[in-house]
């Protein structure tokens, strides 16, 4: 079967010229189009119709508009409908693009398949045979893969050397954080740490509101009367300069509490004997520490979380997130930036610390969650996620199914065990924003807020576990930003509306209400059978925790008070807005 | 001719090795799968309409009317601070205006996707996700999606919600009893 | 009765709505009053083809292909053969029934038993590599969407100098491995990802693959098969079997006549020269150097896998978890600002930071393993590459280079076997 294989090799000029034109012309057109249509998708791509600056920024202008302007109604409206025409337009103009681009590339194919086919190369004898220097050229090709399979594997090796190792394993990686963080090379002395237990903490004034932070002092020789002006059982009285809505936390002779503005945070320690200064430090800024803080509003403030003392540290946290860790000499031992909170009011909850774990409630907008950090360097231990943005402080109760963390939001109440961040129980009982965090006595939890009703939850322990349930609920006055207090059967709740209410625990039955002239911001605190309430201009109510009211003090310090005072050892530390005081029976300044 | 014995050899041990593969991978009830977002990962990134292969994307959002509060402030129709339920462009969220609002009776007002406008930008189901019940949410358009063996949107989404499902339940829905939903 | 089962229907129906997701279901479904109905939802079907008839046409068109090129030995039939492929496989098809990228599906489903892979899947991967232990490579000749663009766009062929060529054809080796390593370690689809043609199908596809598609193409005007002959993982496998192929195409049917004219005829390096001169090397010397390239070898392998092994440190990264754990970790370290899409995807799941970390670990552990058997995979193609080079051969005539031709049928136009003789024009 013989084919004429000869025809494959005649040249026709003319078709040549004109095939060859036609490539070129299409060629050319390709080009033309490749390069508008780049164009039109970078226009496109960068394009979400509404999404134009010029239209962003006249809604913006219209959402600041108190009323409805119909002038700008008509401009949005006009630029809007511009801008989705743009838009069709020019998906229009890509997609018809693209179909004249491949028509043209077909075009250009053939003819230049035709112009190859009308001028062929025919075949001849090449002029230099490749069959000379076979074993020569097969050397060099064996050469050449030798080379070219060593540079990439110096390639290969130099990228790895070049890559960062990403991941630390676990441990280290919390630690070398840590390390960095604090800012010097010096491991931190992690092996010598240990952290107090439940009855160390017992004997100190550790956090907000006291061990645990439902607000029990203990009852031996606590001042009942005294007097800012005259200087009756004021041991000392020390002038501040302290931006700062937190509350001061006292361990053995050191009494801590943070602050800050917009541009510095500080950690202040003083000597509880003398009121003096012993140390003050402005911390620095962390990997991840904003510039600008976050917006918070003037009555939270960049420092209203209050410090928590864990012998031999103390940990304080800002509303950018910061978290420091000192000794109790003043020295960085840790910080970090926990990430900068997305919180209208600014970060507000107080830490918490159990043996050797520090509890941060991090319930923010974004990603809220409960962190648990080690105590010595700082790093994560467990994270569990929550669901809503809280401003209330975490408590610790003991039960005998062992101590649980409590936790306040816009929905729940939720109970965590310390060790693993296991949810114990929750409770739906809480709706909107929540600042006053949980009391606690006689098995009950007590969590009230403004826009929902106080309830009252039972706890009911059984051998390993506890159930939860909501008993009664109070809905007449309200707290919206001092914590409710549980004292011996009562709950006593303190409002900033200036009432004082006490219902019975049980029952939920109210013994009593009374009005103040002032409203109360600081939480009440229980010392024995008295409960200490400071209302915001300083003035100190002192009645008993019973069923019936009775006053029995009224003292008064003449300056405007926010935090909840601090007792320990026969004294109050009470921060008001210009001094720290300490009171104590029988001593005159 | 040793040289053909020994081909016709490899050749047999290729073919053996072919048919080996064959029994150990293929699973012959595999049934063909498809590409689809289950709802209940998706978060609304918007990605889907930007990274389908095919230009709108396949993606594009569909609406379960029973799961549907019909509010009248919606918060997939409108934007976050609207003044007014105008329907006018200050007003709305969706950037293709392919949502149609229509009134049924009292304060109720139904939302009609204009499936051909939707690019599946998904900020209506983010809305709808954050302040009604969650009855618009994303689905690939089978009749749209041309199948790729690697979806180009499941490459580059951060919460894995584009998954492989079988051809026969190629729709993911929210009215779906539970436990049909793969992934969930 | 009746009624009772008909009152239970919706409300369990109901209950089963609620279950899905309570938290979401802020509002209560009104109760209209006017009489108003649902209205349907509107679900379009699929418009797939049934993926047995692309199993028969791909299987007629290996059969038509076998036969223009061993039988009829047509370049203009086969290239009438391209162009239906084109067209079905590209253009109606969209590029996405591929043996190529079935590759990846075969891999992972040898890896995990759990990854769906129906029958029609493992037919295109084994139908052209069974073809291809009888004829060839006679899929790339004319069934492949990606070669059939390539070979049509293939329009005036230069010759690569033949050493270049030869050491550019490694790169298909490294491809193919890391496709199936990430495939193995659940990585994505690299050779789908990284398909140039496929936007062309389309019309339409990220930029850069178009780019590169464009590129590819108007380099393969000149350059032929840029893709297939450098790029092409499955190539790797069809070259394989080829090697071993029982009725591969003869550039003469009958006896070479060495007129040396098919040299300059075979744009893809793919015809290997008679071997007339006189090797440097004794029997004895080559079977020596043999013997010690041999001896060597495993030491070339396990250095190899050392390479690779340390080289997963960057290699995991084609794992999007390892990529979002070194996003969330620079963002906990402050390093970067702000969130990314998937740090705030992750974020807002339950998985807490030290379980991502750990998940990590455990990729970073797997891809040490699988860099490793990348880097061995390597060196044995190095070793082998340079095994065969050093083989002492004897060739009589032209031949077609069974590992590399691709069957494209442009050399019979040259060969004057079977005729008097071609025209010449001088």
């Amino acid at each position: 079967m013989l084919r004429n294989k000869s025809r494959n090799f005649i040249q026709k000029p003319y078709l040549f010229q004109l095939s060859a034109l036609v490539a070129f012309a299409s060629g050319l057109f390709i080009l033309i189009i490749c390069v508008l249509m780049i164009a039109n998708y970078v226009q496109i791509v960068a394009m979400d119709p509404v999404d134009q600056p010029e239209l962003l920024a006249l809604r913006e202008e219209f959402a600041r508009t108190p009323d409805l302007d119909p002038v700008m109604v008509d401009r949005i409206r006009a630029l809007d409908f511009l801008s989705r025409k743009a838009y069709f337009t020019s998906q229009t103009q890509l997609n018809t693009g693209a179909r004249l681009l491949f028509g043209a590339a077909v075009v250009f194919l053939i003819s230049m398949r035709l112009a190859a086919r009308w001028n062929p190369k025919p075949p001849g004898p090449p002029l230099q045979s490749a069959t000379k220097g076979h074993w020569g050229r097969q050397a060099l090709i064996r050469e050449l893969i030798i080379l070219s399979a060593m540079v990439l594997m110096i390639a290969a090796a130099l990228a790895a050397l070049f890559t960062p190792l990403e991941f630390p394993p676990l441990e280290q990686h919390a630690q070398t954080s840590a390390v960095e963080a604090a800012g010097d090379t010096d491991a931190p002395e992690t092996a010598a740490v240990t952290f107090p237990v439940w009855e160390d903490l017992q004997k100190q004034w550790p956090s907000f509101r006291g061990p645990g932070g439902y607000g029990l002092a203990h009852a031996e020789s606590v001042p009942l009367k005294w007097d800012g002006e005259s200087g009756k059982n004021i041991r000392w009285k020390t002038a501040l300069d302290a931006p700062g809505f937190n509350s001061p936390v006292v361990w053995g002779d050191s009494l801590f509490f943070s602050s800050a503005d917009e541009t510095k945070r500080t950690v202040h320690c003083y000597d509880t004997d003398s009121g003096e200064l012993k140390w003050m430090q402005v911390l620095p800024s962390f990997p991840g520490t904003p510039e600008t803080p976050p917006k918070v509003s003037a009555d939270t403030g960049y420092a209203a979380p209050t410090m928590v003392a864990h012998y031999p540290y103390v940990y304080a946290i800002f509303a950018n997130g910061d978290l420091a860790c000192y000794d109790f000499s003043g020295k960085l031992i840790w910080g970090k930036n926990l990430g900068v909170p997305e919180n209208h009011y600014g970060h507000a909850s107080s830490l918490i610390a159990w043996e050797n774990l520090l509890y941060i409630q991090y319930d923010q907008k974004k990603n809220p969650r409960l962190l648990a950090l080690k105590a010595d360097t700082g790093a994560p231990a467990w994270e569990v996620q929550r669901k809503k943005i809280s401003w209330a402080s975490p408590i610790i109760i003991q039960r005998t199914s062992g101590p649980q963390l409590i936790l306040a939001s816009e929905k729940d109440v939720d109970a965590y065990s310390l060790s693993d961040g296991t949810l114990l129980w929750t409770v739906q009982c809480l709706d909107g924003e929540v600042a006053p965090s949980p009391a606690y006595t006689r098995d009950r939890v007590f969590v009230g807020q403004d826009y929902a009703a106080a309830t009252a939850i039972l706890l009911h322990d059984e051998e390993s576990s506890t159930t939860a349930e909501a008993t009664w609920e109070w809905d007449d006055s309200l707290t919206d930003i001092a914590s409710p207090l549980g004292i011996g059967d009562y709950f006593i709740m303190a409002t900033s509306r200036g009432e004082i209410v006490c219902l019975n625990a049980e029952t939920g039955e109210d013994h009593w209400l009374e009005d103040f002239d002032e409203g109360f911001h600081a939480s009440p605190i229980a010392a024995g059978e008295l409960v200490y309430a400071l209302d915001v201009a300083g003035d100190m109510h002192v009645f008993k925790g019973a069923s019936d009211y009775e006053l029995a003090a009224r003292n008064s310090l003449g300056d405007k008070a926010s935090a909840t005072p601090a007792f320990l050892n026969g004294r109050i530390y009470i921060r008001t807005h210009g001094y720290l005081w300490c009171v104590e029976e029988g001593a005159e300044q | 001719m040793s040289c053909l014995n020994r081909r016709d050899f490899l050749r047999a041990a290729a073919a053996t090795v072919g048919s080996g593969i064959a029994l150990q991978a293929v699973q012959p009830g595999a049934e063909a799968t498809v590409w689809q977002i289950d709802p209940a990962l998706c978060v609304q990134c918007g990605r889907c309409a930007t990274n389908c292969v095919i230009n709108p994307s396949a993606v594009k959002c569909i609406h379960s009317y029973p799961i549907c509060g019909y509010c009248d402030l919606c918060g997939a129709y409108l934007q976050p601070a609207a003044k007014n339920r105008d329907t006018g462009a200050e007003s709305q969220l969706c950037p293709m205006s392919a949502i149609k609002r229509t009134h049924i009776e009292g304060v109720y007002y139904q939302y009609t996707i204009d499936e051909a406008l939707c690019v599946g930008c998904g900020k209506c189901v983010k809305g709808c996700a954050m302040f009604g019940n969650g009855s618009l949410y994303l689905q690939v358009q089978r009749d749209l999606c041309v199948n790729c063996n690697d979806c180009a949107i499941a490459r580059e989404c951060p919460s894995g919600a584009m998954q492989r499902v079988p051809l026969s339940r190629s729709y993911l829905l929210k009215t779906d009893p539970p436990g049909e939903v793969p992934g969930t | 009765m009746m009624q009772m089962y008909f009152l239970l229907i919706p409300a369990t129906l109901l209950f089963f709505v609620f279950s899905v997701q309570a938290d979401e279901f802020r509002f209560p479904m009104p109760e209209f009053e006017s009489g108003y109905h649902y209205p349907e939802q509107v679900l379009p079907e699929a418009a797939l083809t049934n993926p047995w008839v692309d199993v028969l046409v791909l299987a007629l068109v290996l059969a038509l292909t076998a036969w223009i090129v061993l039988r009829r030995r047509s370049r203009r039939e086969l290239l009438a053969l391209t162009v239906f492929s084109l067209l079905y496989f590209g253009i109606w098809r969209q590029g996405c029934v591929c043996s190529v990228g079935s590759l990846q599906n075969v891999a992972v489903s040898l890896i995990d038993p759990a990854f769906p892979l129906p029958w029609v899947v493992l037919i295109f991967f084994l139908l052209p590599l069974i073809a291809a232990l009888f004829f060839g490579r006679i899929f790339c000749a004319a069934a492949c969407p990606l070669g059939a663009v390539q070979e049509l766009f293939t329009v005036f062929p230069i010759q690569l100098p033949r050493p270049l060529d030869r050491v550019l054809r490694l790169f298909p080796y490294l491809y193919l491995g890391l496709a199936v390593l990430a495939v193995c370690l659940d990585s994505g689809f690299l050779i789908c990802i990284y398909d140039p043609f496929i936007g062309l199908y389309r019309l339409g596809g990220s930029f850069n693959m178009l780019l590169a598609g464009g590129i590819l193409l108007a380099a393969g005007i000149f350059i032929g098969r840029p893709y297939c002959r450098y790029l092409c993982p499955y190539g790797v496998l069809l070259g394989w079997m080829s090697s071993f192929s029982k009725w591969h195409l003869r550039i003469p049917e009958k006896a070479c006549i060495q007129c040396k004219l098919c040299e300059e005829a075979c744009p893809y390096g793919a015809i290997d020269f008679p071997i007339t001169e006189a090797a440097p090397l004794t029997r004895e010397q080559g079977a020596k150097r043999l013997a010690l390239l041999l001896g060597i070898a495993p030491f070339i392998v396990l250095f190899c896998a050392w390479i690779g092994m340390t080289s997963h440190v960057y290699l995991a990264r084609l794992h999007p978890d390892i990529r979002l754990t070194e996003r969330v970790l620079a963002e906990e370290r402050g390093e970067v600002e702000g969130w990314t899409i998937e740090s705030e995807a992750f974020r807002s799941g339950k998985v807490p930071i030290p379980a991502l970390l750990e998940s990590a670990h455990i990729i970073q552990k797997r891809y040490k393993r699988g860099a490793a058997w990348l880097g061995a995979f390597m060196g044995v193609v190095i070793a082998g590459m340079i095994a065969r080079l050093s083989i002492v051969r004897r060739r009589a005539d032209y031949e077609a280079n069974r590992t590399y031709c691709v069957s494209c049928a442009r050399c019979f136009a040259y060969c004057p076997v079977e005729e008097e003789s071609p025209c010449v024009t001088q």
